[in-house]
């Protein structure tokens, strides 16, 4: 039986209780405070009757309480079930009984709203801790396959699936990135990722298994660049994970090819979506950092790797998403069901440690997971990433079912019919919904955007929502979505002409004003 | 600067960037713009970048948070008192 996942924290106390493990902000816990934190969280919960085996919602932003709050469920022998910040109540609401939660924790602000919510079927927590709380030690020993954590992501048939991860599945996952990436005590850690994204695993976990420190970027500055690049000097960051949108942004508005690389700038991982080329050239001029594009769904956490080396700069199109890494096996599967070849294109399948437990409420998942993925075999085992099978996409990293935001803005009363579709790629990528109104009935845009802002997380939300009178069909009856994307962009350009004539009349009437 | 120009100012801005003209009217100041999804974390830099740009505010980072950019009356009074403390400063150095 390998260790827990909370042990890295409890062996991390006990070998370099000084050291800083956690900070946001001016907010800061070494791992001696962490521990102790962790542990008053713990007896808090298990006050509640919260023991192990339970499932315990998290709703907050990012905060020190918070990490320090996950610790404290796994110690219990429970899993955390994070809930973003900015996620509207009616989805916190529908999580927490759709995972039987056992109790939900927010912060003090948001209390009184949950419990209204909340209380007859959940106690309700305040994630702020006393700080006479009993902190002697908690830690429940648990199973390999025992649940730690449930991620849910957006699904393609409406409804969000739970992604259970076990213990041993984080830890394969956390090991390898450790060796990988050779962290060590010495190394600061951005956490760019919202908690609910499996990217924040490696922040959090690859710097507690080495008494590194992992510094949380709260979510409203995740992409304000002017403050993500500041954030990286001035944290003197050694080891950088985000979506690539984030890199591009800093790249392009945030001035950060302008100033030399920070020393400590040592590793820089990218994951969640294509990174167009000129980005990664862009970075590779700029920094000596190692560079490495991580892949794989929530479902195997990251399941293939590929560092950046000179050759694939002189490529036209994003890196390769490499070769299988965290101890999984990953092939690709032709439409035939064969295994294809150098040259051939198929759905990449995941077998292994790092992957899930099976989504929350469904049986088991059992023999390998099929990503939904399309790769192309460059060579033996090295795949380039091509698309998805399934009409789900990706928003600046985050996977979403557009089954899922077609039905949340589909039960507005006024609205008879809605299809959504994305106009644009990388950080242009939009969500763009197309509404048919019920007859006699004229909702606003805004009104049908803040119906869905009730029930989707908000990277689900669409960007503009066009009211009309139908939506076009292919000749078997679905709807044409290319068709849509399309009249979005004339749309787009309809409205910028408008723009710039206005534009034009008021410097026209100013000049004229100026004679 | 006085609040009432500030929220005009970010109206505009709220409307023409991220509404499409929002020509049905809908948003007011007291939106809940975080909570409808109007703005986002990508969108609060955007809106960030105007204030600086269009109002030469600079809104500090420990400000940015969800309580400060709830609605269009929050964000005003925010860029307010940034401003008020930044003219108190200059005055302090001068």
């Amino acid at each position: 039986m390998s260790p827990s996942l909370h042990q890295l924290v409890i062996d991390g106390a006990a070998w370099h209780p000084d050291r800083l493990a956690v900070a946001c902000g001016t907010n800061t816990l070494t791992y001696r405070e962490l521990d102790a934190a962790a542990n008053r969280f713990a007896h808090r919960l298990r006050a509640l009757g919260v023991g192990r085996g339970d499932r315990v919602v998290l709703w907050s932003d990012k905060s020190t309480d918070l990490v320090a709050a996950m610790q404290g469920v796994l110690r219990l022998g429970a899993a955390y079930v994070p809930m973003d910040g900015t996620a509207p109540l009616a989805r916190v609401v529908m999580l927490a009984a759709d995972c039987g939660a056992a109790a939900v924790c927010t912060d003090e602000g948001r209390l009184p709203t949950v419990r209204a919510a909340i209380a007859r079927t959940a106690p309700c927590l305040d994630l702020r801790g006393e700080s006479d709380a009993d902190a002697s030690p908690v830690n429940q020993e648990t199973d390999d396959r025992e649940l730690a954590y449930i991620l849910y992501t957006s699904g393609s048939t409406g409804t969000p699936k739970g992604v259970c991860i076990g213990h041993e599945t984080a830890r394969a996952f956390v090991d390898w990135a450790v060796r990988e990436l050779a962290i060590g005590p010495e190394d600061r850690l951005a956490n760019h990722a919202p908690l609910v994204f499996d990217l924040s695993v490696l922040d959090l976990y690859a710097a507690f298994a080495t008494g590194a420190s992992v510094h949380l970027l709260p979510a409203e500055l995740a992409y304000a660049p002017v403050q993500l690049v500041a954030f990286l000097h001035e944290e003197r960051i050694s080891v950088w994970y985000s979506v690539p949108s984030a890199l591009v942004l800093m790249i392009r508005d945030g001035g950060l090819l302008d100033r030399p690389a920070p020393e400590a700038l040592r590793v820089v991982c990218f994951a969640g979506e294509p990174f167009p080329i000129g980005g990664v050239r862009a970075l590779a001029g700029w920094t000596g950092a190692r560079l490495l594009n991580l892949y794989g769904p929530t479902e195997t956490n990251v399941c293939t790797f590929h560092e950046v080396t000179p050759a694939d700069l002189v490529r036209d199109r994003p890196v390769p998403i490499g070769g299988a890494c965290s101890g999984d096996t990953v092939w690709v599967r032709r439409p035939d069901g064969t295994v294809a070849g150098p040259g051939e294109e198929g759905e990449l399948l995941v077998s292994g440690p790092t992957v899930m437990l099976g989504y929350w409420g469904a049986p088991p998942q059992r023999g390998p997971y099929p990503t939904g993925d399309i790769v192309r075999v460059l060579a033996e085992c090295v795949y380039d990433y091509v698309g998805r099978r399934d009409h789900t996409v990706k928003v600046r990293g985050h996977r979403i079912g557009l089954g899922e935001v077609e039905l949340a803005l589909g039960s507005h009363p006024d609205v008879d019919d809605v299809s959504v579709v994305v106009a644009g790629s990388g950080i242009e990528a939009r969500l763009v919904a197309f509404v048919v109104p019920v007859r006699d009935r004229t909702p606003g845009p805004l009104a049908v955007k803040s119906h869905g802002a009730r029930l989707l997380p908000s990277y689900a939300l669409p960007d503009r929502v066009h009211i009309g009178p139908s939506l076009p069909r292919t000749s078997n009856g679905k709807v044409d979505r290319a068709a849509l994307v399309r009249r979005h962009t004339e749309l787009v350009d309809q409205r910028a002409e408008r723009r710039l004539a206005a534009a034009d009349t008021a410097s026209a009437g100013q000049e004229g004003r100026g004679q | 600067m006085k609040q009432a120009e500030v929220e005009l100012a970010l109206m505009e801005f709220i409307r023409e960037e991220f509404l499409w003209g929002d020509d049905d009217r809908e948003l007011t100041t007291s939106t809940p713009l975080l909570e409808w999804g109007i703005i986002d974390s990508l969108r609060t830099a955007l809106l960030l970048g105007h204030v600086r740009e269009g109002l030469g505010v600079f809104v500090s980072p420990t400000q940015i948070n969800s309580r400060n950019f709830r609605d269009v009356t929050t964000i005003a009074a925010l860029v307010v008192a940034e401003a008020g403390a930044a003219e108190a400063t200059a005055k302090e150095h001068a």
